[in-house]
C-alpha cells in the first residue's frame, strides 16, 4: 500500500468514525427530547384531568340549578390556571352553557410544534349525577409554557450532544495519533532489521525495485554488491551468538561509515549485506568493493577479542546480469561464492561459467545432504609403514563419496561443502564409526598393533560434541582407544583458542592419539606443538614429493624430523612413491610413511 | 360581596325548547335536585329506598313529583309517596310541602320539628318553618334557605347549594 492510498484511507475510516459517532449521539438525542416531550405531554393531560375534575365538582350544582352565572364564576377561576387556554361547559343536548377563554393566547401553534406532537392538548370530561351525565367539560391547554420549556431542553440536550462529540473527536483524534504511531512502528520493524537499523531484506527488494525501474527508464547501470563476513560463521560458534551480533552491529556501524547515504546498504540475514550502487559501472562498483573489503579488514574489539573478521563481494552490474532484483541478486550470489573460492577477503564480478558453478553447488549440496541416508559413504583405507621394515604399521580412514548423480566425487570438493553446510558432524561421526569397527575386525583376524586415523575437521571442535562422540564410539565398537589415532589440521589449531587445547587434552586422555595433519604448510607455531598432546606429525606430501633431489625440500625435512626427534614426537611422512625416497627419509630417522609405493587407498582386506 | 351576589341570584328557567315546560315540573326538578345536595346524618336513610312524601293538593304538582319515582338518590332509588296532613310521615326522608290549609301545614311542621327530614315549602304560599322554600320570579324559579332549620333536623347542605340560594337565614 502507498503513503497515498494509506492517507485516503485514514481518511475514510476518520470520516466514519465521525459519522458513527455523531449518529449514535443523535439517536441519543433524539430519544432524550421524544421521551421528554412524552412525559411532559402525560403530565400536562395529568394536570387538565386534575383541573377538569375540580371543574366539574364546583360546577354541577351550578348546571342542575341552571345558574350560568355560577358556573362562568367556576370557569374564571381559570385565570390562575395558565395552562389553560379555555375552557367550556356544554349541555348534553350540545348548547353552551357556560366558556371561559384565556385572554391574549394565540390560537395557532406554530408550525414546528405539530410533528411534536405540541400543537394542542385537549381534555374532555364528562359531569355525571346519580349516573346521569348532566354536562361536559372540555378543556384546552395553552401548550405556550410547554412549549417553551421543550425548546429550552431541545437547546440544552443539543448542545450537550455537541460538546460530546467535540470531546469525543478529541478522545479519537488522539487515539488515531497514537495508533499512527503504532503503526509507524510496526512498518518500520517490518522493513529494518532490529539488530543494526539497516534496511531488511523486504526493504531491500522494495528499493532495489524502484532503484531499477528508475535505472531501466535513464539508461543507466547499477551494481549490486553482495557479501559476507569470512569468519562470521566461527566467531558465532566459538564466541557465542552475543558477540556474533556485536559484530554484526559494529560492522554494520563500520559500513555506515564507507557508504555513501544514496547507496542503498541492507542486511538480508545472518552475515549476509548488500550495497546497491545506483549510476556505478564496473570500475567505480570494483572501487567500491575495495573500499568495504579495506573497511572490514581491520580488526574490532569486542568483549575483549580482537576480531579480524574480512569480507568477501560478489558483484552483479544491471542490467547485464539480471533484470530483476531476483535475478541480480542470485548473479551477486554466484559471483560471492566465487570470490569466497578465490581464497576470500577478495571480490568478483559475476560471470555465465559462475552460473553453472553455482548450480554445480546446488547439486553437490543437495545430493552430499542425501548421501548419508543413502549409503553413499563409505571408507577407503591407506596403509601406513615402518620404512624401516616395510611393515603395515596402520592405516589412514579416508572418506569416499560415489554419487549416482555425479559419480566419484573428490573429498577435495565435497568435505569443504559438507564443512559449511554443518554435515560434516554426521559425516565425522560416520567417518569415526566406520573407521572403529573395522579396525576391531583387524584386531579379531589378530593383526594386533594396527592403529587407524580417523580424520578431524576443525568444524568438528566447535560444539562440545567430539569428545563425547569418541568415547562413545569407542565404547560401541569395543576398541581400545590406544588402535585410534585422530588427525587434526594446523587450521584447527589456528589461534589455537583455550577451547581447542581443552578439547584436546581430553582426547589425550581418554587414551587416543593424536597428530598433526599436512605440517608444514600451516601456521602452527613450534611453542603451541611443544604445549599440545601431540604425539605425531605428518609431513605434508608437498615436502617429500620432490625428495630427495631438491636440496630446500631435504633441508626442511631434515629440520621437520629433528624438531620432532627434539620434542619427542613420531614423523610421519606422506605422499612417499619411490624406493629412494623411502631411503632417504628413513635414514633421516623418520620411521614411518604412507603413499602410493605402499598402497593406495583401498577398501579394507 | 355576600350580599352582592345574593341579590343577583337567580335562576334561568329551561332553554327556549323547554319554554313550555310546566312551572310545576320545573319545580318538582327543584325538588330532586336538592335532594342531591343534602347530606342525611347516619343511619337515617332507608337502605332499599330513598322515600319523597308530597303533601299538596295541587293534582299536576302531585304528578310531576311521583314522576321522579325511579331516579336515584345517593345510589338508592327515589320512591315518591301522596301523603295526607293526618298520615305518618315517620318513612319519609323528604317532604313536599304544597297546597293545603295553614293549620295541618303548621302541624306537620311541629311534627317534623327536629326530624332528619328535608322539609321544603312552596314560596307562593307561607310555609314557616320548611328548611327550603320555593319560589318563582318571572320565570325562574328560586329557593330561600333556613339554615337553622336545617340544622336542628341534623342535615347538611352543600356549600354550592347555599351559594345558588336566593337567601340563606341563617
Amino acid at each position: 500500500m502507498s503513503a497515498l492510498d494509506k492517507t485516503d484511507h485514514r481518511r475514510g475510516w476518520d470520516r466514519l468514525n465521525w459519522l458513527s459517532t455523531a449518529l449514535a449521539l443523535g439517536i441519543a438525542t433524539l430519544l432524550l427530547i421524544s421521551s421528554e416531550i412524552a412525559t411532559l405531554r402525560k403530565d400536562f393531560q395529568h394536570r387538565l384531568a386534575t383541573q377538569a375534575s375540580l371543574v366539574s365538582a364546583n360546577s354541577a350544582a351550578a348546571v342542575v340549578f341552571k345558574d350560568a352565572r355560577s358556573a362562568q364564576d367556576n370557569l374564571d377561576a381559570f385565570q390562575h390556571s395558565p395552562e389553560i387556554r379555555s375552557a367550556r361547559i356544554l349541555l348534553p343536548d350540545g348548547t353552551l352553557f357556560a366558556s371561559y377563554r384565556k385572554p391574549g393566547a394565540s390560537e395557532d401553534a406554530p408550525l414546528w410544534a405539530g410533528p411534536l406532537g405540541l400543537d394542542r392538548i385537549e381534555y374532555q370530561k364528562s359531569l355525571d349525577l346519580e349516573n346521569v351525565k348532566i354536562a361536559e367539560i372540555r378543556l384546552i391547554a395553552d401548550l405556550e409554557p410547554l412549549r417553551a420549556r421543550i425548546l429550552a431542553f431541545i437547546a440544552v440536550v443539543l448542545g450537550a450532544a455537541l460538546l460530546a462529540l467535540l470531546i469525543a473527536q478529541a478522545l479519537m483524534a488522539r487515539l488515531r495519533r497514537a495508533m499512527r504511531h503504532a503503526e509507524d512502528d510496526m512498518v518500520h520493524m517490518a522493513h529494518y532489521d532490529a539488530l543494526t537499523g539497516l534496511p531488511n531484506r523486504a526493504l531491500f527488494e522494495t528499493h532495489t525495485t524502484q532503484a531499477l525501474a528508475r535505472t531501466a527508464r535513464s539508461g543507466g547501470r547499477a551494481a549490486l554488491l553482495f557479501f559476507d563476513l569470512d569468519n562470521f560463521k566461527v566467531v558465532n560458534d566459538s564466541l557465542g551468538h552475543p558477540v556474533g551480533d556485536q559484530l554484526l552491529q559494529a560492522v554494520a556501524a563500520q559500513l555506515g561509515q564507507v557508504v555513501r547515504q544514496t547507496d542503498n546498504l541492507s542486511r538480508l540475514g545472518g552475515d549476509e549485506f548488500t550495497l546497491l550502487v545506483e549510476g556505478a559501472g564496473q570500475q567505480q562498483a570494483s572501487a567500491v568493493a575495495e573500499h568495504v573489503i579495506e573497511a572490514l579488514h581491520q580488526s574490532i574489539a569486542i568483549d575483549g577479542h580482537e576480531l579480524s573478521v574480512g569480507a568477501s563481494i560478489g558483484i552483479a552490474l544491471y542490467p547485464d546480469d539480471g533484470d530483476s532484483v531476483d535475478k541480480l541478486l542470485r548473479s551477486a550470489d554466484s559471483a560471492l561464492y566465487a570470490a569466497k573460492a578465490a581464497g576470500k577477503h577478495t571480490w568478483r564480478f559475476f560471470s555465465a561459467e559462475m552460473d553453472e558453478q553455482a548450480q554445480h553447488r546446488l547439486a553437490l549440496e543437495a545430493g552430499l545432504r542425501r548421501a548419508l541416508d543413502r549409503n553413499e559413504l563409505r571408507m577407503a583405507y591407506q596403509p601406513i609403514v615402518d620404512l624401516g621394515t616395510g611393515r603395515h604399521i596402520g592405516f589412514e580412514a579416508l572418506m569416499r563419496w560415489t554419487s549416482p548423480e555425479l559419480g566419484e566425487v573428490s573429498p577435495a570438493v565435497f568435505i569443504p561443502v559438507a564443512e559449511e553446510t554443518g554435515l560434516i558432524h554426521a559425516f565425522g561421526a560416520f567417518a569415526l564409526r566406520e573407521a572403529c569397527s573395522q579396525t576391531r575386525r583387524w584386531l579379531d583376524e589378530g593383526r594386533v598393533d594396527v592403529v587407524v586415523s580417523v580424520n578431524v575437521s576443525a568444524r568438528q571442535f566447535y560444539g562440545r560434541g567430539l569428545v563425547d562422540s569418541v568415547r562413545r564410539t569407542l565404547m560401541e565398537t569395543n576398541l581400545p582407544p590406544s588402535h585410534l589415532n585422530l588427525e587434526i589440521t594446523e587450521t584447527a589449531l589456528m589461534g589455537a583458542e583455550q577451547e581447542v587445547v581443552d578439547i584436546l587434552g581430553e582426547l589425550h586422555g581418554l587414551g587416543v592419539s593424536l597428530s598433526l595433519d599436512d605440517f608444514g604448510v600451516g601456521y602452527a607455531s613450534l611453542s603451541q606443538l611443544k604445549r599440545l598432546p601431540i604425539h605425531k606429525l605428518k609431513i605434508d606430501r608437498g615436502f617429500v614429493m620432490d625428495l630427495p633431489h631438491d636440496s630446500d625440500d631435504a633441508a626442511i625435512v631434515t629440520a621437520i624430523i629433528g624438531m620432532a626427534d627434539a620434542l619427542g614426537l613420531t614423523v610421519v611422512a606422506e605422499g612417499v612413491e619411490t624406493t629412494d625416497q623411502q631411503a632417504f627419509l628413513a635414514a633421516l630417522g623418520c620411521r614411518s610413511g604412507q603413499g602410493y609405493l605402499f598402497g593406495r587407498p583401498g577398501p579394507a582386506e | 360581596m355576600r350580599g352582592l351576589l345574593l341579590a343577583l341570584l337567580f335562576l334561568t328557567l329551561a332553554p327556549p325548547a323547554r319554554a313550555a315546560l310546566e312551572e310545576n315540573e320545573v319545580k318538582a326538578a327543584v325538588v330532586y335536585h336538592l335532594s342531591l345536595f343534602a347530606e342525611w346524618p347516619p343511619g337515617s336513610l332507608r337502605e332499599k329506598s330513598f322515600n319523597l312524601c308530597a303533601l299538596t293538593e295541587n293534582e299536576r304538582m302531585a304528578d310531576a313529583l311521583s314522576r321522579l319515582g325511579g331516579k336515584t338518590v345517593k345510589g338508592v332509588s327515589l320512591m315518591a309517596w301522596r301523603k295526607r296532613p293526618t298520615n305518618d310521615l315517620s318513612i319519609c326522608q323528604m317532604v313536599y310541602l304544597g297546597e293545603m290549609n295553614d293549620a295541618a301545614r303548621g302541624r306537620v311542621i311541629a311534627q317534623l320539628a327536629g326530624q332528619p327530614v328535608l322539609t321544603i315549602g312552596n314560596g307562593g304560599i307561607q310555609a314557616p318553618g320548611a328548611m327550603v322554600n320555593l319560589g318563582v320570579s318571572g320565570e325562574r324559579v328560586y329557593f330561600d334557605i333556613d339554615l337553622p332549620a336545617v340544622q336542628r333536623g341534623g342535615l347538611r347542605l352543600d356549600a354550592k347549594l347555599l351559594r345558588l340560594a336566593r337567601s340563606v337565614t341563617r
